[in-house]
């Protein structure tokens, strides 16, 4: 028989071992690319002349300044979450039970503010709710006011609403996709039994969806507990997270570093708490792909009517409002409609190096994009591989990253890299990696449902007609969850897009990306430069509105974790 | 079926490690984000010494600052430019330069030498000003604030905006300017200044895009609420530079009175280890040169510190220099800056 | 050909193989028959290479497979719920196990043709197995198991998610092609009906182990033990204690081997009812009568002792519940139960 044979049992045994060393790449990324970095920054700033000074942990403890940091990080998140679940519910009962024209586009569109760049989201908010924006000028106008009606900039309040903004489609995402798969029957037997009204929701619904509900509002708790743009920007000067202050511990202190690397630490491990928890309950939030029946129907009586119009107008003002004001603003100069800025983005008028053409701002951040993109699913599907079949534990520790710091991070890849082989400080790669770092557990997110879909008798059904386990997963596994691949990759690319933060710590050659174009615009006097940095905002918009209206017309409903 | 190959390829190709361009002919000058020069400047400097001028980007001084002190054994580069005076006492005690004095610098004013060993030169400075919208105090008839307390005055209530020294650049500075003169001790220390400005409705924002476009009434139609600003004095002449059509007379305006603004110097300096000496020395005298400095003004919007350098029109006509500009010796920056910043924040704001 | 020895299997601590001994022929089909969880489709699973067991062995023509993985093992297998690709039709589906050898694509291409048209399924190449009927689908399962020309194949339940009408069709279908290819093959089942029409011998598996294994008619007329009677619907079983004192023991008295019987089956097939008080029956009484189509189901009693019997339905008038009735059994319908 072959498998006597030495020569092909050597060929076996270099196939094997070639496959786990396959399954070990993402796992190495993380070693090299996000552990060794952090383990570098943590130890330069918390151990400066080689020994351990652990003093900015008492620091940390006994000061109340630090101690109301954490307290606020907490209950902000607490609240934005219970907001943005207590808002996604009635959304997410819409979209699974009634069907309305748009439908898969709008929820496409859910997905666009939580890509868009804080300083981007930032300028929305301001051209609609600035004390100068769209809704306080029709006010003045329309009640000849003398004073601005509304005051959000800088509230709790505006933070708040940011949040639900930015975090409402995961929720929305995930609990949809939950509910879609559930057994309608349960509730219909319960209705037979004369259950209807609060006590349905109450009895049955609820205690249905509480999986995906904690799931949901344990992952947005993470997004905010680590929210950082949002509170720099918009919170103003008296609110701090602990991301915000280990950013102004590390920018603004040459000493702050050993109180940035303490307060890291201290997020990583609540953050690190939290995912495991999540992952533990994302696992039992299974969808059943081959079962996603649709029991969406039109809405019939009148009742029915306004809810689901009331609903979907609250989506709709609350997601887009905001990016509307934002492409009015891009087109409204000092004389009413103008395309300027446009128009302005293409020239070079002071003749300067600083200059960036948007054509090469944008090719920028598509190859940068690009290659995260491919980098990430590639090591996103072996990871979730790993994570579905045989290192479940891992599962929290691939989503650190998210969980991370990113002046943190940024600092810790430019002082662990720094030295051949991985010599990367200087190289656009730098960028590739923080990028995909930050990508990495959403294609995982992306791909580990799918994965935990396909049946194991396929896998089994292979092997037994003589497919050895990388031909399985190349041949049945992989083709199976390509749509989850696909969601996956779409979430990698405009997450790359997007990113403005570990990628700005890292020092690069001049690469600049749309995010990095539009800060230094929005940085200079001058209202066409204010102008340009709304324009190319925009257009940044719009180039990922395109990829999710894509996506959505491949992926089926529910998909997804996130 | 799918064939992964290609991505393979590309991934093995984009993990190759890159091959490190530290080729004799390139000078790497590591800088902030929006460092700017024209492109004819660069090329003349590439055409004079024969080397390429590569820059590298880091997101603001601070960060900056902080990695060319973390990577001091392995430097990114061969000159840091861009230091200002709030962050030079660390760079320089941490052993960051080579000294070199550059071609041109016996031209400079005393003033701004800061290092007598040389160990950074000074290229730019600028000053942090009250800008205030023009239209406003006209239509208003109000007179300018022309000192620092004039901002406690009831006459100016609410008008003021001004960045979190926490984490803004101009912000930092207007806190040094009010502890240069309030002092920390006496009747009247700049906290109690801080409190006072609390009172008369100042607005404190996290930085200067905020501030300016957000909460400042007078540059463009989008503006805010406040006719008073902390910003640059150079910030006049950018906003005409940028306007279009061109403004028959000026928006906006920066005050220059005695003891209100702050001076900022920025220094460059060559980084230990280089292994282009030359080269570096070349650019730092280049630095100083009337070609590079004529360039800085309409680049970077701060002034040159030569004073063989001829000012744009623009800022001949537009641009105030404070006669008495505020500063304090960069070591008191230095030492004190992270107990004041604490100070403030918990003083002003909780 | 493949000799299961002393196997024994756990999961979670709990044992659910204990000490298979099974060899089957080559050519020969054995059906694992039993209940749910009795350990049939891990004994399977263990063969075909998807578990390892805990100890015991597996020989194929007398050499151990155990470390040989799965893809290596020439098995077939077809599963519950046929397990088809989704994401790949008929024709691709089927030529699967054949783009595991090294064969040209023309080959491959008429192979497949070969054994679509050995189920009946030309012309189907291209259709989506998401789109075709049940039978259809269980065809092209077989196909693709028999495509790549196993040296054995395994079957689990492969009817058992198909309606009865045509499971009845099917068992025949798929007989006639394993024996027509001259396969050696295991099929497992929990529906006697199946095993006796597919299978050339029985093992009859109960908690993990084998409880008797024969050829369909032998088990069934002659179960050993109490559990395979129970399980094959047979269920006038006696007690040895009641069987003592009652008057069936004068009557047939215990064979020596029967030592350690502890009860005693009386097979239906081997009762009959006469008119009342003819000689050589037992007097019983009616207790119900079921019509049930081809037979009818009779219950008598006879010193407090039920017992059942199923006389093929006629034209012929039934005795109605309550009539008293002669019982007559054949001796060979006395079986002693371990």
């Amino acid at each position: 028989m072959d498998r006597d044979n030495p020569a092909v049992s050597a060929y076996t045994i270099g196939l094997r071992l070639g496959w786990y060393g396959l399954l070990a790449v993402p796992l190495l990324f993380l070693l090299v690319f996000y552990f060794y970095p952090l383990a570098s920054i943590l130890w330069v700033s918390l151990a400066p002349d080689g020994q351990p000074d652990l003093s900015s942990f008492g620091r940390l403890i006994l000061s109340p300044y630090y101690r109301e940091t954490l307290w606020f990080t907490l209950w902000q998140a607490v609240l934005s979450t219970a907001l943005t679940i207590g808002l996604a519910l009635p959304g997410a009962y819409v979209f699974t039970r009634y069907r309305f024209p748009g439908k898969r586009l709008l929820m496409a569109l859910t997905a666009l503010p939580f890509v868009l760049p804080t300083v981007v989201v930032a300028a929305a908010f301001s051209a609609l709710v600035g004390s100068n924006g769209i809704i306080n000028n029709a006010l003045e106008r329309l009640f000849s006011l003398e004073t601005v009606p509304i005051q959000l900039e800088r509230t709790l309040a505006l933070i708040l609403i940011v949040h639900v903004f930015y975090n409402y489609t995961l929720a929305l995402r995930m609990i949809t996709g939950y509910w879609a798969n559930q057994n309608t029957r349960i509730e219909e037997a319960a209705r037979v039994l004369g259950s209807h009204g609060w006590r349905l929701w109450w009895e049955i619904r609820l205690p249905a969806l509480r999986p995906v509900l904690l799931a949901a509002a344990l992952l947005v708790f993470i997004f905010t507990f680590t929210s950082f743009g949002v509170i720099l920007i918009l919170g103003g000067v008296r609110f701090a997270t602990l991301e915000v202050e280990i950013y102004r511990q590390t920018v603004n202190y040459v000493n702050g570093l050993p109180m940035a690397a303490a307060l890291s630490l201290v997020q990583i491990v609540i953050m690190g708490a939290a995912l495991i928890v999540y992952t533990r309950l994302q696992r039992r939030v299974v969808v059943d792909l081959q079962s996603a029946e649709s029991v969406a129907r039109q809405p019939r009586t009148r009742g029915e009517k306004a809810f689901v119009t009331a609903t979907l107008v609250v989506i709709v003002v609350m997601l887009f409002t905001p990016l509307l004001a934002l492409v009015i603003r891009s087109f409204t100069g000092t004389e009413g409609f103008t395309t300027e800025y446009y128009t302005a983005l293409g020239q070079n008028s002071r003749n300067s190096v600083l200059f960036v053409p948007p054509s090469t701002a944008i090719r920028n951040s598509l190859l940068f994009a690009l290659v995260t993109t491919a980098l990430s699913v590639f090591l996103g599907f072996i990871a979730a591989y790993l994570l579905t079949r045989r290192a479940r534990w891992l599962d929290p520790i691939f989503m650190l990253p998210l969980a991370t710091s990113a002046v943190t991070l940024g600092f810790g890849l430019f002082i662990a890299l720094d030295s051949p082989p991985l010599n990367l400080r200087r190289s656009p790669l730098l960028v590739v990696i923080a990028h995909t770092l930050v990508a990495l557990p959403f294609v995982v997110r992306s791909v580990v449902p799918a994965l935990r879909s396909v049946p194991a008798p396929l896998r089994e059904a292979a092997a037994t007609l003589g497919a050895p386990p990388w031909k399985v997963w190349l041949w049945v596994d992989l083709p199976l969850i390509s749509r989850g691949l696909v969601v996956g990759a779409t979430f990698a690319f405009t997450v790359s897009m997007g990113e403005f933060g570990a990628s700005t710590f890292v020092a690069r050659p001049d690469t600049p990306t749309i995010p990095i174009v539009i800060f230094r615009l929005l940085g200079q006097p001058g209202a066409v430069n204010y102008g340009q940095g709304i324009a190319l905002s925009v257009l940044l918009m719009a180039v990922c509105a395109v990829s999710f209206v894509l996506i959505e017309r491949i992926r089926t409903a529910g998909v997804g974790e996130f | 079926m799918t064939k992964p190959f290609p991505l393979l390829l590309l991934i093995v190709l984009c993990l190759a490690p890159v091959p490190l361009r530290a080729q004799e002919d390139t000078l790497t000058v590591v800088t902030y984000d929006s460092f700017a020069i024209s492109e004819e400047v660069q090329d003349a400097f590439e055409e004079q010494s024969g080397v390429i001028l590569e820059i590298l980007r880091l997101a603001d001084v601070g960060v900056m600052v902080n990695q060319a002190i973390l990577s001091k054994d392995n430097p990114l580069g061969d000159v840091l430019y861009g230091i200002d005076n709030t962050f030079l006492s660390r760079a320089l005690n941490e052993d960051l330069f080579v000294p070199y004095g550059a071609e041109g610098l016996a031209d400079i004013p005393e003033e701004f030498q800061l290092d007598p060993e040389f160990r950074v030169t000074p290229v730019t400075y600028g000053d942090v000003c009250l800008n205030y919208d023009v239209n406003y105090f006209e239509e208003n008839d109000l007179p300018l604030p022309e000192s620092l307390e004039a901002l406690t005055m009831p006459d100016y209530e609410g008008l003021l905006v001004v960045q979190n020294p926490a984490t803004s650049s101009p912000g930092l500075a207007f806190l040094l300017t009010t502890i240069a003169v309030f002092g920390e001790e006496g009747d009247y220390t700049y906290l109690d200044y801080w409190r006072d400005l609390i009172a008369n409705d100042v607005l404190i924002v996290e930085g200067w895009t905020e501030a300016y476009y957000t909460h400042f009434s007078a540059p463009g139609r989008d503006s805010g609420d406040r006719p008073l600003v902390v910003s640059y004095a150079s910030s006049p002449p950018v906003e005409i530079y940028f306007a279009d059509p061109a403004p028959e007379t000026a928006p906006t305006g920066a005050i220059v009175a005695d003891n209100t603004c702050f001076r900022q110097i920025e220094s460059a300096g060559i980084l230990q280890g280089t292994d282009n000496l030359e080269a570096a020395q070349q650019f730092m005298d280049f630095l100083l040169s009337v070609t590079f400095q004529e360039d800085l003004p309409l680049q970077m919007y701060v002034f040159p510190v030569n004073p063989a350098a001829e000012l744009p029109d623009l800022f001949v006509e537009y641009a105030a220099v404070p006669e008495v500009a505020v500063t304090l010796p960069y070591e008191d920056i230095e030492a004190n800056r992270e107990r004041w910043i604490q100070e403030w924040t918990e003083t002003i704001l909780r | 050909m493949l000799t299961v020895e002393q196997l024994h299997h756990a999961f979670d601590r709990q044992p659910v193989l204990r000490g298979i001994n099974l060899s089957i022929d080559e050519g020969e089909i054995v059906c694992l028959l039993g209940p749910s969880g009795c350990g049939k489709t891990t004994l399977l699973r263990i063969i075909a290479g998807l578990e390892k067991p805990i100890s015991g062995d597996v020989k194929l023509n007398g050499s151990s497979i155990v470390p040989v993985p799965v893809h290596q093992r020439d098995f077939g297998l077809m599963f519950q719920d046929f397990a088809l690709f989704p994401h790949l039709n008929v024709a691709q589906n089927v030529a699967f196990g054949l783009r595991m050898k090294p064969l040209s694509s023309a080959e491959q291409r008429q192979r497949v043709q070969e054994v679509l048209k050995l189920v009946e399924l030309e012309g189907y190449e291209r259709r989506s197995v998401t789109e075709i009927s049940g039978g259809e689908k269980q065809r092209v399962a077989l196909a693709r198991s028999l495509c790549p020309r196993p040296r054995l194949l395994m079957l689990d339940e492969p009817l058992g998610s198909l309606d009865a009408a045509l499971r009845q069709r099917l068992i025949l279908d798929l007989k006639q092609i394993i024996k027509s290819v001259g396969l050696t093959a295991i099929y497992v089942t929990h529906d006697q009906q199946e095993a006796y029409t597919i299978a050339d011998r029985i093992a009859l598996m109960n908690a993990g182990q084998i409880e008797q294994i024969d050829a369909p008619a032998s088990l069934y007329h002659r179960p050993h033990t109490r559990f395979a009677a129970q399980f094959l619907g047979l269920e006038n079983i006696v007690e040895m204690q009641a069987w003592r004192s009652s008057q069936f023991n004068e009557r047939y008295t215990p064979p020596d081997h029967a030592g350690q019987a502890k009860a005693v089956l009386l097979h239906p097939a081997g009762l009959t009812l006469a008119e009342k008080d003819t000689p050589g029956t037992l007097p019983v009484i009616v207790v119900s009568h079921m019509f049930q189509g081809r037979f009818y189901t009779i219950e008598v009693e006879i010193e407090g002792l039920r017992l059942r019997l199923d006389p093929p339905s006629s034209r012929n008038s039934v005795p109605h519940v309550g009539e008293e009735v002669g019982l007559r059994i054949q001796p060979e319908a006395v079986l002693w139960l371990d």
